[in-house]
This record gives C-alpha cells, structure tokens and sequence, in this order.
C-alpha cells in the first residue's frame, strides 16, 4: 500500500495545479496535461490493481507521446511524428495485449529502449527550436533541459534497474512527477507575463498612436504640407518603435517607380550602389533619395507589388539584403517594410531599420509599425483628396477675380456709327470669360472690331487679355492694314506670355465711306457675312497661327464690298457650339435661319433674336464655352 | 466637364510614349505640362503625346500641348503628337495648329521616325 501514496500524492497535486490553471484562464493545450495527469492516475491504479511492472513504462509511453504534441503545439506537427506516434501507439497495444498473451515477448526492458528512443526523438526537436522559427519558443527553451535530462534520466534508471523495485516507486516515479510540475508551472506563468505584455502592447502602441495623431493635427491645422507630414510620420515611426532609421517611399503619379519623400537618420539604398556613392553618408544619403525604385524591384518594390507587409529579423537570413552585410555603411540588421493601402491602392511604403549588429525587431515592433502605416495610410490619402479640392477651389477664387478685372477691359457703351448699326451679346459660362471683344474708331469712316478668345481662364488669362488689349490699343491706325495689326499683336505678345494662354483673334476693319471691310484672322472663326443680295450666310476666312504661338507668324487678309442690308456676324465657338439639352450644337445652319428671318431688323433686333434662338435651343442646359457675339449691320 | 484625366508614361528604348486618358481642359491640362517639365529636366530626348484616348479637349488643353511643344522645341528635343482625331482633330483645325503640331497618324509610325531621328 505504501507503494501507492507518494506516487498517488504527486499525481493528484498534479491534478489540483491543473484545476488552478485552468481557472485562471484556459491555456491552449490544457487537455493534453489533464490527459497526462489522467494516464499517471490510470497507471498508479493499474499497478495497484494488477501488480505488473510493464504498466509503468507503457504509461511513460503515453506521457511521452504527450509532450510531442505539446511540444507540436508550438511548431506544428510534422511527417516524422506520426512514426513516433504510430510506433509508440502500436507498443501500446502490444503491452496491453501482452496482458492476456504472455507468450509475447514484451520487457519492461525492450519498452524503456524504445522510451530513450523517444526522448532522444524528443531532444532533437526541442533542440531545433528558436524564436526564428517558433511563434512562442522561450517557453519551450526555458523548459527544454529539464524535459530532456529528467525524462532521460528516467528511463535511463528504468531499463537498468527496472521499474518494479518499492525504491523506483517510492522515489524515482513521484520525483518524475516534479517534472511535469515544473513544465506546467514555467508555462503557466509564461502564459500570464504574455497576457499582461499584450496589454502593455496595446496601451503603448495606444499612447504611440494617439502622440502620433496628435503631432499629426498640429502639422495638419498649422499648414497643409504634404512633405512635412510624411517627415512626421516617420519620425514617430522611428521613435516608437526604436529603429535606427526608417523610409517612406511613395508611388510615382505617372511612373511605376516609388520615390523617397522622406526618410529619417541613415537609410541606406537596400541594393548594391555604386563607389560614388559610398564615399559618406551624405553622398549616400543623396544617392538613397535621388534614386527611384522600380516597383517590384528590392525589398520595397516587392513590398509595394505584393502588398503585404514584412519583417526580416535578422538580415542575415534575407538574401535580398545581401549587399546590407558586407559594407559598414550600408549596413542592415533587422527591417521592417509595410506598404501604405488605402481600400486595396497601394500609396507607397513605410520602412524602419536596426543597423547595430545583432539588434533585431520582434513581433511587437511589426505590429506597432502595421498600426501606425494603417493610420498614416489613411491620413495621406485625406490630405491628397484635400490638396485636389483646395487647388480647385484656388482655382475657381482665381477665376472670380479674373472676371472682375475683365469685365473693366470690355467697351461700356458701342460706339455709333453712321453708315451702320452695331451691337453685341456677350455672356460667359460659369462667371467668367475667356473672350474679349471691343469696337475702336479709327478716324472718321474707319471702326476697328475684334472679337478674342483667350485660352485657359483665372489671373494668368486676364493678363493676357490685359496685353492684347493694350498692344491693340496702341497699334491700331487707320493707316495700318487688318494683316499688319495682328502680326503686330502677335510680336508684341508671342515669348512674353506662356504659350498655354495663346488667344484666337479676329479682326474687321471697315471703312464706312468705302462700304469694304478687310478681314484678319489669328485662327479664329471665320467672319459670317450676310449677303443681303443674295439673302446667303457666307463664310470669310484669312491665314494664321493663334496669337502667342509663333513669333514670325504671318497673316493674311480679306478684303470685301458690301452693299446697305449686309450683315457681319463676329462670335466665338461658345455660339456655334452652345449645347441643347440632347447634346447638340447651335450649328451654322440654324443660325444662318434666324439671320435670314431677322436680316431686317438693325443690328441691336438682330442680336436680341440671335440670343432668343439661342436660349430656345439651349432650354436652360448648362453651357461650358463662353458665348460672344458681335454684329454690324450696314445701313 | 472637369472629368478626370490621367496620364500613363511607357517606354520605347530612348522614347517616351506620354498616354493621355480622358479629358483635356481647364482643370487638368496643367498635368501635361507638369510631366513633360520633369521629364525634359531628366534629360529625356524623345516624346510622344498619345491622344487616342482624348474624347475632349478644350482651348486649355490646346494651349497645354502648345506650351509642352514649345518647352521640348525650346530643348532642342523631338516631339510627336499621335491619336489626333474626333472631336480633337476638329478643335486642332479650327484653331489651324493642324500643321502646326508634328501630327503623325500612327503610334508606330511616329516611334519609327524618332527612332530614325537618333
């Protein structure tokens, strides 16, 4: 009876230490201890009930092939174990059978061969095990020398001694039972610091986040900068998480390169780099931001294509960093990539690097930086939104006070003339015109009309319509022809403007006392002449370049009689092209009509019914040109 | 109007083929410029503007492509315009910059005469 307490004593201490684990939260695996302590239970009443020794080592069986699969639990279970465990499971069954069959010749000897085998088995894998290759290894390393040497010892004592002997029950068996104690106490306690590191985690990786959101608003609130905020980011970035340096690199707008915009202490280039280049950190600094990665090439560029974030603890076993390791100045030895996504776009990539030998970031540090790229993902797909909306916005406010400063180069009131009648309709689309016209007496029979259309709108535009009518102004003669005007305008303007604000110009002089105008034309709509005689819109058009584009361009001209009831149409595309509600164009023809059944109205009545027209046709579609029209009837 | 527009950029050898997709006017043209700057300052040497995907373009994205000829003229560079048609061609025609612009009708072709050009 005595052979039974101290075992029996230690198997159910056992059983009260797994009870307070598992009240204290369950830890993965806990079936396979209470099993454990189950099979010890089943052996010490086994012996009691049947007095035969090879129920010891078939239970040391058991409890072997449950320290595989805890030990699996960590690493996963492999081809090999199920050898180890099909060998063990059949010995079982053979130990158990040999029961009621004694002619099989199964020792408590052969048993405890096959237990070393085990746990040799069993040394080789704890052996492998390393925080590189095992999520959770330092429990399996705190434990594994005691596993080892005191199951070994075991087994060792079992086969030369046997496990009969009252001194192996007293003694040997109940101390192996401290094994188990110790395994279980070490993994509980691991269980409990890795509970409370997860909440210092998250309330650190909490505080990180909300400093970092926090120096972000300021950046944001005091002027929005683009280039600073992502110097922010990474600044954060680095300190949280302890790095050496770090990176963010953006995807180019047009190109499929990523470009550095902004890094933090020494980041060296992740590939080989020429000599040049090495000299110092500042020439490697330079080299590092100059260079632009191809998406898909180096450690960053595959990050950006694959979209998944990286660690590489030890940058020795990445040969992508293989040119990080031989040189002192570029080198790496631990990173952290995760690329910017915003909804499935990737916006670029966050980096962090430890360059001090054998300095590696853990799995924490990768979650931190996760967090923070998620947040600064987000933040810099905002700000790129915002810029858009504000530059528009800037944009439209140009627009408005261009339109305030145009609206005063317009003629307030036409002149009269006497051998004919004028008038004009000017409007422009969504407050603001891009067109100009004006009416200018040359001398007593000459008047000078011009209508102009200048490209692009806002300050830049006005200006533009500023100096043509300034240079107008002044070169108008009655002495200088239609042709000579505009190469003048032309000369005046081309090289002192940017070209993307060429106008089109069409100029008419005519001569009251002559009856004749002379068209010029800087590739603008033709002139639109109404021959009263032959009651027919005609078209009349000259040679040219717009203003603004060529310098030594050349105009020509057209000269032309006309007889009382004549009429000359000048517009811009903003008439022909007005749209109706079905998307179609004003057209020449349908203006043509209205001219024919209004030919007899002066010029002012023709304008109105032109404009009539017009805004029927339109019925209330939005119109995206400027309309200008100008009309001169002979009287 | 203001849809969006982009801009692609491939490479043929020493040739860039600059994409234009979608509308050209007031409020993108700018990008156009914008590109084809950075480009001339990394010594680029030949460009081809591709319109095929153009379905609008006002008298700002006109002016766009007039500042980038200009711009690459002004380098001593080569630049074609390819993809020229629809209602593109007509706004390019009634500004009579037809003859302008080096207008070549065929990406392949305008490829083939700049790679002659080198």
């Amino acid at each position: 009876m005595n052979l039974l307490w101290a075992k029996l004593f230690t198997t159910l201490l056992l059983v009260a230490l797994l009870v307070a684990v598992a009240r204290s939260g369950r830890p993965r695996g806990l079936a396979i201890w209470a099993v454990l302590a189950g099979v010890l239970l089943a052996r010490d009443l086994g012996y009691l009930a049947f007095g035969r020794e090879l129920i010891v080592p078939l239970a040391e069986l058991v409890v072997l092939a449950l320290y595989l699969l805890w030990v699996r639990l960590f690493t996963g279970l492999q081809a090999a174990d199920v050898v180890y465990l099909a060998v063990n499971f059949l010995a079982l069954i053979a130990g158990a059978a040999s029961f009621f069959l004694p002619w099989l010749p199964l020792t408590p000897a052969a048993l405890s061969l096959l237990l070393l085998a085990d746990v040799v088995y069993l040394a080789i894998l704890l052996g492998l095990v390393s925080p590189y290759n095992t999520e959770g290894a330092e429990i399996l390393m705190e434990t594994r020398f005691v596993i080892i040497a005191g199951l070994f010892l075991v087994q060792v004592i079992g086969l030369l001694y046997g496990y009969a002997a009252p001194l192996i029950h007293n003694l040997l068996l109940p101390a192996a039972a401290l094994i188990h104690f110790y395994v279980l106490l070490a993994y509980n306690r691991h269980l409990h610091a890795e509970s409370r590191q997860a909440v210092q985690f998250y309330s650190t990786n909490l505080d990180s986040t909300f400093e970092f959101m926090e120096n972000l608003g300021n950046a944001i609130t005091a002027k929005i900068d683009l280039p600073r905020v992502l110097e922010i980011i990474i600044a954060s970035a680095v300190h949280n998480i302890g790095a050496d340096a770090g990176a963010i690199l953006m995807v180019d707008e047009y190109e499929d390169v990523l470009r550095v915009r902004a890094t933090r202490g020494i980041y060296p280039p992740l590939a080989p780099v020429p000599a040049l280049a090495r000299v110092n950190t500042a020439a490697l600094k330079r080299y590092f931001q100059e260079t632009p990665i191809p998406i898909g090439e180096t450690i960053l560029g595959e990050a950006v294509k694959s979209g998944q974030a990286l660690l590489v603890r030890d940058a020795r076993e990445d040969p992508r960093l293989g040119a990080n390791r031989e040189d002192d100045i570029l080198f790496v030895s631990s990173l952290i990539a995760v690329p910017l996504v915003v909804s499935k776009r990737v916006l670029g990539v966050i980096s962090t690097l430890k360059r001090a030998e054998n300095r590696h970031f853990q799995d924490t540090d990768f979650q931190h930086l996760k967090t923070f790229a998620e947040y600064a993902s987000i933040t810099i797909d905002n700000l790129y939104t915002y810029l858009e909306v504000l530059e528009k916005r800037q944009m439209e406010r140009e627009v408005d006070i261009a339109a305030e400063i145009q609206q005063k180069l317009l003629p307030g009131e036409l002149p009269k003339l006497v051998g004919g009648s004028l008038a004009v309709h000017s409007r422009p689309a969504r407050g603001v015109s891009g067109d100009y016209y004006d009416v200018l007496p040359l001398d007593q029979d000459k008047v000078a009309l011009l209508v102009c259309d200048v490209a692009g709108k806002g300050i830049p535009a006005a200006m533009v319509m500023i100096m043509i009518r300034s240079i107008t102004h002044l070169l108008v003669s009655p002495r200088l022809e239609a042709a000579a005007t505009l190469t003048g305008i032309n000369r005046g303007i081309t090289g002192r403007i940017d070209v993307d604000h060429f106008a089109t110009l069409g100029l008419v002089i005519y001569d009251q006392a002559r009856r004749q105008a002379v068209y010029a034309n800087a590739a603008h709509l033709p002139l639109l002449v109404w021959r009263a005689s032959a009651s027919k819109l005609l078209r009349v058009d000259a040679e040219g370049l717009p203003i603004g584009v060529e310098r030594e361009g050349k105009y020509g001209q057209r000269r032309f009689d006309l007889e009382r009831g004549d009429i000359l149409i000048l517009c811009t595309d903003g008439i022909l092209e007005a749209m109706s509600p079905r998307n179609e164009q004003y057209g020449l023809k349908r203006l043509a009509d209205v001219v024919q059944a209004a030919c007899g109205l002066p010029a002012n009545g023709l304008v109105q019914a032109i404009r009539a027209d017009i805004e029927r046709h339109a019925a209330g579609a939005r119109q995206h040109d400027d309309q200008t029209l100008l009309v001169l009837r002979i009287e | 109007m203001s849809g969006n527009m982009e801009i692609k950029l491939r490479r043929a050898d020493t040739i860039y083929v600059i994409d234009v997709i979608g509308e050209m006017d007031l409020y993108n043209a700018f990008k156009l410029k914008d590109v084809v700057r950075k480009m001339i300052e990394k010594k680029i040497r030949h460009y081809v503007i591709n319109l095929d995907q153009v379905p609008y373009i006002d008298s700002s994205g006109i002016g766009a492509l007039l500042q980038v000829f200009a711009d690459i003229k002004k380098n001593g560079l080569s630049l074609r315009i390819t993809g020229v048609k629809g209602s593109v061609r007509k706004v390019i025609e009634l500004t009579k910059l037809a003859q302008y612009f080096p207008i070549v009708a065929e990406l392949d072709l305008a490829i083939q005469q700049l790679k002659a050009s080198d």
